[in-house]
Formats: C-alpha cells, sequence, structure tokens
C-alpha cells in the first residue's frame, strides 16, 4: 500500500513576464517502508517534488496523497498538524536551531504538538535517538560545535522524534565529503530497517544514489526513469 | 512554554548587538519617563496639596450652575457669574452628619473686593482680595496647617479680616502704607444689586501651607461681613410664628404707624432679647422639632447688624409669607438657601474621595437637590489644569519620541526577523504553529522591555536621588507649589513607575506587531529555498 502517492503533479513558479516550469507531470507511488532516492541533475525538479510531499508546497495542478489524504485543500493549521505527526525533514543545511544544543535540538519537534509528552518519556526517547546517531558525547553542545556530520546527524535524529512515518531528506549528503555521506546514508538505512520508516532523499550525486533501494531519475521536471533493487 | 523563553532568552544573548540597541532605546526612554512623570507627580502633589490644604478640603458641595463652578465661583465666557448658593442647606448637613467617612465641614462664601485704606497717598489706588467668607471654629479646624504669622485668628461672632502674608506686601507696596494688626481696611465689594463697602478691622497675618500665584491674594473674612458686601439675604430655616402685638405692625395704617417708636417697641417688647438682634428670632418655646433646623454654624449671624435683603429677595421672601393659624403669621423662610456658596468636606481617608463624590451627586440627585459635589481638582477651577497641562505637554513630547522609538525597534525587529527566516521556517516545517512563532518574537521583545526597563527606572531613580541630594531651591511660590515645597524632593509613585514599564512593554509589543506579521508570512518552503 502506497504511503505517497503522486498523480499528475506539476508546478509552476512565476518568474517576472515568465513562467518556470519546474515539475512537469510527475505521478508515481512510494510504499511504506520504502528507502527512496530521487535524482537528477540540479533544476530538474527534486527538492520541489520533496517540498511537495512535505506539505511545505503545494502543486499547480495534480494531486498528492499522503496516507490516503490528499494534501490540497487543507487548511494551514491542519496542514502543520500533518506535517508535525506525519513527516520528518532533513535538510541539505542541517537546519538546526542554533541557539539550542544537541540534546534540545532533537527534542524540539516533540514540544511543538498539542498533545503533552510525559517528560520522562520525552527523555527516554530523545537520548535513545541521541545514542542512535552516535552523540552521546555531544549532547550538550551547540550546532557551531559540532562537524557537518555530526550535525546532519543530529538532523536525522531530529527528523525521528516524532516517529513520522515517512522522512523527507532534501540532498543531505551535499555540503559532506564522500565518506560522511556514506556513513549518513548508512545511519538512515539502519533506521530504516530498524523502524520501518521510510526515507525519502533526493541527491544528484550517482555514487549516493546507487546506495538507494529505489530510484526515482528525473530530468527537467519529467520522470525519465524508476527501478529498484532487490534489498 | 519553557522551550519558548528558553529560546527567545538565548536568542537575546546570541543577537547582542540588536538586543542592545533595542534595549537602550527602551532604557533611556524609560529613564526620561521615570524622571518626567516623577516630577510632573511632584508638582500634580504640590499643586493638590496645596488646595487640598488650603482652600478647598478633599470635597467642595456647591450649587448647580450652566457654566464651571469652582471655589472662585462662576466663570463663563462673559467673565464672572453670580455663584449659585447651596439650597436645602439644612438637609445637606443632615446627610453629612450620617455619613462615617467625613472627618469635618466647614461653610463657606467666596467674593472679590477692592481694598482701600482710609488716608491712603493715592486715593484711587486699590489693592484686590478674594475673600473666604468663613465659620471661624470650623474653617481652623478644617485648615489647621496655616500658619497665623501676626495677630489671632477671627473669633465665631467677631468681624474682621486676615490678610495673606503675601498680599500683605502688595497692598503695602501699593497703597504705599504699612498694614498692622488692629488696622481698619475699606472692602468694596460688587453685586448685581450695586457697590457696597464695609470697613472691617485687619485681626491678622497668615501663611498658607504653600501658596499658588493668584490665590495667594486671599483672605478671611467672618460670613455676614462677606454676605454684606455681596448683598446676599441670611436666614434660619425656621418657621417664625408672629404673635397678634406683632402682626399688629402689619396692620398699621400708615407708614408714620408703622415706623413710631411705639410700634416698634411694642412688637418686640415681649420677645426674647435675641429678637432685636435678629428681627427672625423666635422664643425656643415656639419651635417644634419637625420645622426646627439648628445651623451649626448660624452662631455668628445672631450678632451681626448688617445683614441685608436686597429688594428682590425680599419681595420673594413677603410672598411666602401665608396665613397659618389664627392671630398668627407662618412665615416660612426659605432663604437660607442663599446664605452659603460652599460647603467644603474633609474625609477621614483621601482615597475614599472620589467614591465619597459620587455617593453624594447620586444622593443630590435622588433628593432633587440642585447641588453638586466634586474634588479639590473641580474645585480649583482653572488653577488645577496647570499641573495637567504640564502633564499634556510632556505626554505630547514623550508621545514624540516613543514613535520615533517605535521605528526604530520595528525597523530592527524586521531585520532579526529577515536574518532568521531559515529558523522560522525550519520550525514551521516541524510543525510549529503561527502561535508559537509569534510567542516566540513576543517573549523575546517583553524580556528586553522588561529588563531594559527596570534598568532604565533604576537610573532614572537614580538620577532623582541626585536631584534629591543636591537641594535645588524654589526660587518663588509658583516654583514652591510645582516643587511641593522650598526645596525640591520628586515624588516617587510605584504605581507610575509600574504604569511607565507598562506602557514601554505595550510599545515593544506594538512594534513587534509588524515584524511578527512579516515572520507568520514567512512559507517554510521559501524559507528553507532562501538557504
Amino acid at each position: 500500500m502506497a504511503i505517497v502517492s503522486l498523480k499528475d503533479v506539476k508546478k509552476t513558479y512565476p518568474l517576472g513576464k515568465t513562467e518556470v516550469h519546474a515539475v512537469k507531470g510527475v505521478s508515481f507511488d512510494i510504499a511504506r517502508g520504502d528507502f527512496i532516492s530521487i535524482a537528477g541533475p540540479s533544476g530538474s525538479g527534486k527538492s520541489t517534488i520533496l517540498n511537495m510531499i512535505g506539505c511545505i508546497d503545494v502543486p499547480t495542478a495534480g494531486t498528492v496523497e499522503l496516507n490516503n489524504q490528499i494534501t490540497s485543500g487543507l487548511t494551514d493549521r491542519e496542514i502543520t498538524e500533518l506535517r508535525h505527526k506525519f513527516v520528518g525533514f532533513i535538510f541539505q543545511s542541517f537546519n538546526l536551531i542554533p541557539v539550542l544544543n544537541v540534546y534540545e535540538n532533537i527534542e524540539f519537534p516533540l514540544l511543538l504538538g498539542k498533545d503533552t509528552i510525559d517528560p520522562k518519556k520525552r527523555k527516554e526517547w530523545t537520548d535513545y535517538l541521541i545514542e542512535e546517531v552516535g552523540l552521546t558525547d555531544w549532547a550538550k553542545h551547540r550546532p557551531n560545535e559540532l562537524s557537518g556530520g555530526q550535525r546532519q546527524r543530529v538532523a536525522i535524529a531530529r527528523s525521528l522524534a516524532t516517529k513520522p512515518e515517512l522522512v523527507l531528506a532534501d540532498e543531505p549528503t551535499a555540503n559532506l565529503d564522500s565518506e560522511t555521506s556514506e556513513a549518513i546514508i548508512g545511519l538512515m538505512k539502519k533506521i530504516n530497517k530498524e523502524m520501518n520508516t521510510t526515507f525519502i532523499f533526493s541527491t544528484h550525486d550517482p555514487t549516493i544514489m546507487e546506495l538507494a533501494e529505489h530510484i526515482i531519475k528525473l530530468k527537467d521536471g519529467l520522470i525519465s526513469s524508476e527501478y529498484r533493487r532487490d534489498k | 512554554m519553557a522551550v519558548i523563553f528558553r529560546i527567545a532568552l538565548r536568542n537575546l544573548r546570541e543577537h547582542k548587538s540588536k538586543t542592545l540597541i533595542i534595549g537602550i532605546i527602551i532604557a533611556v526612554g524609560i529613564m526620561i519617563m521615570t524622571i518626567g512623570t516623577s516630577l510632573i507627580d511632584t508638582a500634580t502633589t504640590g499643586i493638590e496639596e496645596a488646595f487640598i490644604e488650603n482652600y478647598t478640603g478633599d470635597i467642595l458641595i456647591g450649587g448647580i450652575s450652566e457654566d464651571d463652578l469652582s471655589i472662585f465661583g462662576v466663570q463663563s465666557i462673559g467673565g464672572i457669574e453670580p455663584t449659585p448658593r447651596i439650597p436645602e442647606y439644612a438637609r445637606i448637613l443632615e446627610y453629612l452628619d450620617t455619613r462615617s467617612d467625613i472627618e469635618i465641614y466647614t461653610p463657606e462664601v467666596t467674593s472679590f473686593a477692592a481694598i482701600s485704606v482710609e488716608g491712603q497717598k493715592d486715593p484711587d489706588s486699590r489693592g484686590m482680595t478674594l475673600l473666604f467668607g468663613i465659620e471661624p471654629d470650623s474653617y481652623r479646624d478644617m485648615f489647621e496647617r496655616i500658619t497665623i504669622i501676626e495677630g489671632e485668628f477671627l473669633k465665631p461672632g467677631e468681624t474682621g479680616i486676615l490678610l495673606t502674608q503675601s498680599n500683605r506686601k502688595i497692598i503695602e507696596k501699593r497703597l504705599e502704607l504699612t498694614l498692622n494688626v488692629g488696622d481698619s481696611i475699606l472692602l468694596t465689594g460688587f453685586s448685581d444689586t450695586g457697590i457696597k463697602i464695609r470697613e472691617v478691622e485687619v485681626k491678622g497675618f497668615y501663611q498658607l501651607l504653600s501658596e499658588t500665584d493668584g490665590v495667594n491674594m486671599s483672605s478671611y473674612i467672618d460670613i455676614p461681613t462677606l454676605r454684606a458686601l455681596k448683598a446676599i439675604n441670611a436666614g434660619g430655616l425656621n418657621e417664625i410664628i408672629l404673635d397678634a402685638s406683632q402682626t399688629a405692625l402689619l396692620d398699621a395704617d400708615n407708614f408714620d404707624d408703622l415706623f413710631s417708636d411705639d410700634a416698634f417697641s411694642d412688637a418686640f417688647a415681649i420677645s426674647d432679647s435675641n429678637a432685636f438682634d435678629d428681627p427672625f428670632s423666635l422664643p425656643d418655646s415656639s419651635k417644634t422639632e419637625e420645622d426646627t433646623f439648628l445651623d451649626p454654624f448660624a452662631g455668628s449671624l445672631t450678632q451681626n447688624t448688617d445683614l441685608e435683603l436686597s429688594d428682590n429677595e425680599a419681595a420673594a421672601d413677603m410672598s411666602k409669607i401665608e396665613p397659618s393659624v389664627e392671630n398668627s403669621l407662618s412665615i416660612s423662610l426659605r432663604n437660607d438657601s442663599g446664605s452659603y456658596e460652599f460647603i467644603l468636606l474633609s474625609l477621614k481617608n483621601q482615597r475614599r474621595t472620589s467614591r465619597v463624590v459620587d455617593d453624594l451627586n447620586e444622593w443630590f440627585i435622588k433628593e432633587g437637590i440642585a447641588a453638586q459635589a466634586m474634588d479639590w481638582k473641580g474645585a480649583a477651577g482653572p488653577f488645577s489644569s496647570t499641573a495637567d497641562v504640564i502633564r499634556n505637554i510632556f505626554n505630547i513630547a514623550v508621545l514624540l519620541v516613543a514613535f520615533v522609538a517605535l521605528i526604530i525597534i520595528t525597523n530592527t525587529l524586521l531585520i532579526s526577523v529577515m536574518e532568521r527566516k531559515k529558523e522560522i521556517g525550519t520550525m514551521r516545517a516541524m510543525g510549529a504553529r503561527k502561535g508559537f512563532v509569534s510567542s516566540m518574537f513576543t517573549t523575546e521583545i517583553v524580556l528586553i522591555t522588561l529588563v531594559f526597563g527596570i534598568i532604565g527606572e533604576l537610573l532614572g531613580l537614580g538620577a532623582l536621588g541626585i536631584v534629591s541630594l543636591i537641594n535645588i531651591k524654589a526660587g518663588n511660590t509658583l516654583v514652591e507649589v510645582l516643587f511641593a515645597g522650598p526645596v525640591l524632593r520628586p515624588v516617587i509613585h510605584f504605581s507610575t513607575l509600574a504604569i511607565n514599564l507598562a506602557v514601554v512593554i505595550a510599545i515593544g509589543i506594538l512594534a513587534n506587531l509588524y515584524p511578527v506579521f512579516v515572520a507568520l508570512r514567512i512559507q517554510p518552503v521559501k524559507a528553507i529555498s532562501s538557504i
């Protein structure tokens, strides 16, 4: 059963008097527990598709379904709630909150929802995530005291804080060296297996792309190829 | 909430330069406000104290007039109008006696008069005085902080005048003579019925608690003399029963009979001794409890020989004469409503002034009495507006400064929002609601304004402390009133400090509105794509 379903999705941005067609009609399904890479060169529409799946952008045409729910037409509050409960984000530039330390950054999404979580359970879960990404000794450090790889580990742990079913990672290795990149993808894959969390990441790096099991290649806003590897 | 506070606090520390820019603006602003409001409070307190302790008491009761009534009379665009007299004086006093929150009250009549002295060098020269016709005992009890410099205060039933020390000097200079206790002066009063001149003895000179220019030219005078100067009729609310021999006077066939020695002596021969002094007084046995009001301040009236009835009022009073029983006439004299213009009240607790004023006014309306109660501000008339004018000028200046500060703070906060687009976008992407973002920025500005507001107030208090220590002396009486004493000792009201702080926080929140509006319009996707 598809956790994400895109049907003839188009996205057009106005640019002065002209229009830029970032996505020209894309359809695909992503199954629960997938570890999928959306690959393609810059400007192919990778980030735009991820943004629409993550409900931080809306399609100009077509529909995006998350967990069988069409996202267009939802109110800002409903969209915010959906993002909080269902989607985790990992950004290219990590986007950690600079004034919070590692522990606080990972805990942060747990403090946003309208449901109150027992502080003890919250701490146990946050500590588990820190341990999972191997940053126990860095828990009290601020983001500016960490390396790029460590920051991205924090971002991965943070994306998992609310136990989302889907994690979106927009070029998570773009700012990392190749060795760290492989380690980060490896970590994501490990969590994918352990927690059955669906991971969708975009990349233009062919080496990283090959680490995914399900690959969708884009070119000029259209799918150029899609294939699966054996797990 | 804890996370909002934590992020806000750390963001303030992280962006030190912006925090300092906003903080310094706020600290300097509130420091100026603290100093300014303290000096204005000092002036207000000075003026308030001067009036309450010298002239008005806590509350003034007067009649109803179309134009503004104050203790100086009625001031209209056309000039000074006749001051309305208190109607149903007896009922009002009875009501006041039932109230436990009133410490003391005293009646008063106010007027102006020209002063001259027989034998002065320039016969056309005149001094001026504001006359307060008073009942000595109750007035002295109420305004006990007035100092007698020379001579003695008026005694009950005594005629005479007391001048302020400052008016004494003015008069001496103008009339080119020296005024002493025991001297006689001529007072020229002006009324609807013409000019009245009375000679009175100077009983003494006094010093007010603090003096206000203009009002310090006041004098205390016995009420009967002042009534005479103003041509006010006087009397009691007693129902007067005349016996047959007295009514026989009215049956006289001609004026010769009416004013003959026999008729006069016959008519009063059987009255008590007071009757000669007071043509309307009666033997006690003729009064009943229901129709007799014992005016606690009327003692002085009976000894007065200068009482007058103006023609109109006399006619009006005569029209009220009506037969009551055989061989007698019941004369209902309600002309006591013309006896007093004001009743001044002193309360046991000044904080209840506003409440008591409201109570009194409600009671007047309920009882259909054409009277009004007002606090010292109303009673002081145009003089009370001095502090208000200063305060308004200061408030306008503060408003202008606040507007400039508002723009600077808004710009600084806007820059901060633009710099934190990524952070805001990330939070929104992770599920932060708009309320969370706005709370975060609001908490930041409230923290800045609170911390720097308190710092500013402490600096202001320090500056006021220094002002207090260096003993700035008042050069003249006006400044003395503004200083609330001979030396400037700034008054600090903690309520004012709290209000100032609240105002600054409100300005901060106001300045924050537009930046927050911009922050809430930031879409997560734009924030992320702008990285």
